[in-house]
């Protein structure tokens, strides 16, 4: 009996003195690729001694509460992944199971409820933690040089992470997604030379149909975790790379390095376990509604926002209108680029008053917006049925739509009149 | 290892336990997502159980349907909501008629309107016989 | 009369006509009309004649003068059917003078009688519309109408057959131009019965055209284009065009609602109805409205003909109680779905029982005109107990949500345990001086 159980623990003691021994820093690399490790990689040290070093890496002092926002935005990303092949083993894409397969998952499978909602108020979260971490370096400046590179990259994550939303925003193909995604593609199309292909191609039909659905779900799920692995490595490289922005003032400066292991990665675990548990709250305490079915041939009453970005547009097109949208999409945009114009060493907010003015209207307005859309909740549709685009008109009798608000006891629309026939 | 950090170790083996526990319960495969639309046809009842005359209102997914047998070997089948008010229909045997209990419209086994307060006639399914037991089918043969 | 017959080769006129053309200078208008001929079915919406209609045409002189009646009368059903000016107004066809066209037995424009004996000398002969399918009575019942009686008396303030079928462009009714297709009905009635001077003269009301079209065969017709729902013509008859008498109408009104016909005469209504000391269903309904009775305002109408206290009023007051709860049973069943839907949970089933809980509601509908309060009151149970059920399943649903929310109990129990043991940790490394 001695004689395997020897041979086996020679032969593990054998492997962990080969890893030991080897000085391919590769798996800590590929680790700080995903943004699991701080501190530097030593290509030169043991992996052992590496990541020893690693744990080690002190921060400097003026690394407090407000940088933890990207962990955050990352917590919360990590979630979505997570949550999102969950849901990617019930859910079908096509459009006559995917409204059955949500209700499938939030009525019959256990915890489905959870997983669902999760996901869906990661994605409302995840927005407005980018744009704080977004607002966070901006205001600390710390897009000057020479991080301009991954102010873009951030930029361009942001991007990324409303595309997301939006190609998800179709896939419960309830009415509400139905027709907000149709009146969006509407509008995009009105884009003068680009509009029309480019709807076409995400559309890939006369109107919002199971080819969107397909295309928008691998979209979704193929096209933009690939665009996200890419975009997301490099930003966490160069953070790497350049290390925390300076501090801003001799302040700041005084306080004390904390090392990564354990100080560092205790207050790491601290907000993450909080973050996750506001969103396991949120979810658990604000389902997310449901639509009725998606119906080609007949508009939605109103649509209603399931979607932190959606909130903000109805808020702004009910009480700014379409210019107050355009305009807002604009100051957003600005703000995007001023960094790459602002290369003074400059970084008091005091002294750079307009850029810190445009910055507070921006991020102060959106979620001021976001609390006012969520007021509005929706807004009747202006987008066309499938019958006025010139769709085949759905042939049979009209019954009472499934799932729909079932016909209604007939009530007289006139007074009754009270004197003789 | 002190006593606080074999706390905060447990607490976090313990998160990492419930949320490892809450994935498997949720990736066991439990039903399955069957929808009845999707599916060729729909078991309505045996040909025993079904005499002549007979007829049953089934609820095929999202569609009411009205199987009603009218001869030793023909069957029928129609859309059971009436297009006036919403009402369930009935097939009348002896008037060899589909009626509304709550409205005056006629329909012939065909679905055409008879008489009545509409013009609109019912839409027609399949009905299919196979080892005694009867089928409706999506599709009018 | 000159007289072309159908199928015969067109022979023109007599040198003697000839030498008249060019005495007369006519020529050039000849070959003006001849250009006409040709151009006119091109230049008007109306499709081109056939052929042997062309050819017929071409020796017609009214229409030199009369072009316009010519494209009027082509848009119709008589023009198919090979008749002519000449058919209806007499006169020499082939001439192209006024004073040698109408000639004879030539009638301009005849008087109202008039209009309605010619019509009725092809019309009114069963032998000769045998072959088109048309009935031939039309002139018998309009006799016994009283736009007819009215009429042969006189009037000319009633019409006549071409003041609702057009004089020249006669439609059929099932062609969506004419004046008499179903949705224009109507309108064709209100011409004059919506002219309230012309009705304060008969001490006719005016208004009816508004209510038909806010009621509910008005909405039937015109928005739903149900084409069974009841025009003017269904109630109040065509020709013999008369408001039902007060016997009358409930049989009216049950030529399509039979079952409420056969419900009213079950019931105690049934024998003053017939005999007309109720004016059947006038006496909760109204006439051209068509409203339903909403299901607070029962009793209400039972207390226009019984006293307040009196064993019929109470029984009105009963009814209405079971009415009012089956509505507000449905009604919150039909909540209860949305609920489910908006909770994403499927609901064919529940669906499935609101169709047959609205299946009984309807029957109260019908149910109640036999006043009959035992079967009134089965059908409301039937309702009540379908739509608990549903209610019960959205409850269910309900607490399931509740019972989620349960999970952030032990959520936030670690989470705050963490977030203590974490200050704990820290403070500790602190202390110790790291």
């Amino acid at each position: 009996m001695t004689r395997p159980l020897a041979w086996l623990k020679e032969w593990l003691a054998q492997v962990w003195t080969d890893l030991r021994a080897s000085t391919d820093t590769g798996v800590l690399a590929v680790a700080r690729y995903f943004g699991l490790l701080y501190g530097p990689i030593d290509g030169q040290a043991r992996i052992d001694e590496a990541l020893r070093k690693a744990l080690r890496y002190r921060l400097a002092g003026h690394v407090t509460w407000r940088h933890a926002l990207g962990g955050i935005t990352y917590l919360l990303f990590i979630v979505l992944i997570v949550t999102g092949v969950l849901l990617s083993f019930y859910y079908r894409p096509s459009a006559q199971e995917a409204y059955p397969s949500i209700q499938f998952i939030v009525s019959q499978v256990p915890f489905g409820w959870l997983i669902r909602d999760l996901h869906v108020w990661s994605a409302s979260l995840i927005v407005v933690a980018a744009l704080a971490h977004m607002g966070r370096v901006f205001f600390d400046a710390a897009y000057k040089p020479p991080r301009e590179t991954n102010w873009l990259v951030g930029l361009l994550l942001l991007f990324l992470v409303l595309a997301f939303g939006s190609t998800g925003y179709l896939l419960p193909w309830d009415q509400w997604a139905y027709w907000t995604v149709t009146e969006v593609l509407d509008a995009l199309a009105g884009l003068p030379l680009i509009g029309g292909p480019v709807v076409a191609v995400l559309r890939g039909d006369a109107i919002v149909s199971g080819a969107t659905l397909s295309r928008f779900f691998a979209l979704h799920v193929i096209v933009l975790p690939w665009v996200a692995l890419v975009l997301l490595g490099y930003h966490f490289t160069l953070v790497r790379k350049h290390g925390i922005a300076p501090p801003k003032n001799e302040h700041e400066a005084a306080r004390p390095a904390v090392s990564f292991f354990p100080h560092h990665l205790l207050r790491s675990f601290a907000v993450s376990v909080v973050a996750l548990g506001l969103a396991v709250s949120v979810a658990a305490l604000f389902p997310r509604a449901v639509g009725d079915p998606a119906n080609p041939y007949e508009p939605a009453g109103e649509l209603v926002s399931t979607w932190a970005p959606v909130d903000v547009s109805l808020g702004l097109i009910r009480y700014l209108g379409a210019w107050g949208f355009a305009l807002f999409t604009l100051l957003g945009l600005s703000l995007a680029f001023i960094p790459l114009f602002d290369r003074s060493p400059e970084r008091s907010l005091r002294r750079r008053p307009v850029v810190a003015a445009l910055g507070l209207t921006f991020f102060v307005g959106f979620v001021a917006l976001w609390l006012v859309g969520h007021q509005v909740r929706s807004v009747a549709p202006s987008a066309k049925p499938a019958a006025e685009q010139g769709a085949p008109v759905e042939p049979g009798i009209t019954l009472p739509p499934a799932g729909t608000t079932p016909v209604r006891p007939a009530e007289p629309a006139t007074q009754p009149r009270d004197g003789s026939p | 290892m002190g006593f606080t950090d074999l706390l905060l170790l447990g607490v976090a083996a313990l998160m990492l336990t419930a949320t490892v526990i809450g994935i498997g319960l949720y990736s066991l495969p439990t039903g399955r997502l069957q929808l009845a639309e999707l599916q060729p046809s729909l078991r309505v009842a045996r040909v025993p159980d079904l005499p002549v005359g007979g007829s049953r209102v089934v609820n095929w997914g999202q569609r009411i349907i009205l199987v009603a047998r009218s001869g030793e070997d023909q069957y029928f089948a129609l859309s059971a909501i009436s297009p006036v008010d919403g009402c369930i229909l009935q097939w009348d045997s002896d008037g060899l008629r589909v009626v509304s209990p709550c409205g005056y419209v006629v329909y012939d086994p065909s679905g055409n309107v008879v008489a009545g307060l509409t013009n609109e006639p019912l839409h027609r399914y399949g009905v299919v016989v196979r080892d005694q037991v009867v089928y409706v089918t999506g599709s009018y043969q | 009369m000159n007289r072309v017959r159908k199928g015969s080769t067109v022979r023109h006129s007599p040198r003697r006509t000839q030498r008249a053309w060019r005495r007369d200078g006519r020529w050039a208008v000849e070959v003006a009309v001849l250009l006409s001929f040709v151009g006119a079915p091109a230049a008007s919406a109306a499709p081109p004649p056939p052929p042997a209609l062309q050819q017929d045409t071409a020796t017609y002189g009214c229409v030199i003068c009369h072009a316009d009646k010519r494209r009027a009368f082509l848009l119709g059903a008589h023009a198919e059917r090979g008749i002519r000016c000449h058919d209806c107004h007499g006169g020499n066809a082939q001439a192209f003078e006024v004073r040698t066209a109408h000639v004879g037995r030539f009638v301009g424009r005849p008087t109202k009688i008039g209009v309605a004996q010619l019509c009725a000398s092809c019309h009114s002969d069963p032998d000769r519309m045998r072959q088109y399918g048309l009935p031939a009575g039309q002139l018998a019942e309009l006799r016994t109408s009283r736009h007819g009686r009215l009429l042969f008396a006189g009037n000319t303030d009633v019409p006549t057959c071409t003041d609702c079928h057009d004089a020249h462009t006669i439609l059929p009714p099932e062609d969506a131009r004419s004046n008499v297709y179903p949705t224009s009905i109507p309108g064709t009635c209100a011409r004059c019965h919506e002219d309230r001077r012309l009705m304060a003269k008969y001490g006719i009301a005016t208004g009816q055209l508004a209510e038909f079209r806010a009621g509910a065969h008005g909405a039937a017709l015109y928005e739903q284009r149900n084409f069974a729902a009841p025009t003017c013509v269904g109630c109040h008859g065509s020709h013999a065009a008369l408001p039902p008498r007060v016997t009358e109408i409930v049989h009216v009104c049950d030529r399509c609602h039979a079952e409420l016909g056969r419900a009213l005469y079950a019931g105690p209504h049934g024998p003053p109805a017939l005999s007309g000391r109720l004016p059947g269903c006038l006496g909760c309904h109204t006439n051209h409205a068509t409203e339903r009775v909403p299901p607070d305002r029962i009793a209400a109408s039972c207390t226009r003909c019984h006293e307040a206290d009196s064993p019929a009023a109470r029984r009105g007051v009963e009814i209405q109680q079971d009415v009012v709860q089956a509505a507000d049973d449905l009604r919150a069943a039909g909540a209860a779905i949305e609920e489910l839907v908006r909770a994403g949970r499927p609901v064919t089933d529940e669906r499935f029982r609101y169709q047959t809980a609205l299946t009984s509601y309807r029957q109260i509908a019908e149910v109640q005109h036999s006043l009959d309060l035992e079967m009134l009151d089965e059908l409301a149970l039937k309702v009540g107990s379908l739509s608990r059920t549903i209610r019960s399943t959205e409850e269910t649903a309900a607490e399931q949500r509740w019972e989620h929310q349960l999970i952030l109990i032990p959520v936030w129990f670690l989470v705050l345990s963490a977030l203590a043991l974490v200050r704990f940790k820290l403070s500790e490394l602190k202390r110790r001086g790291e």
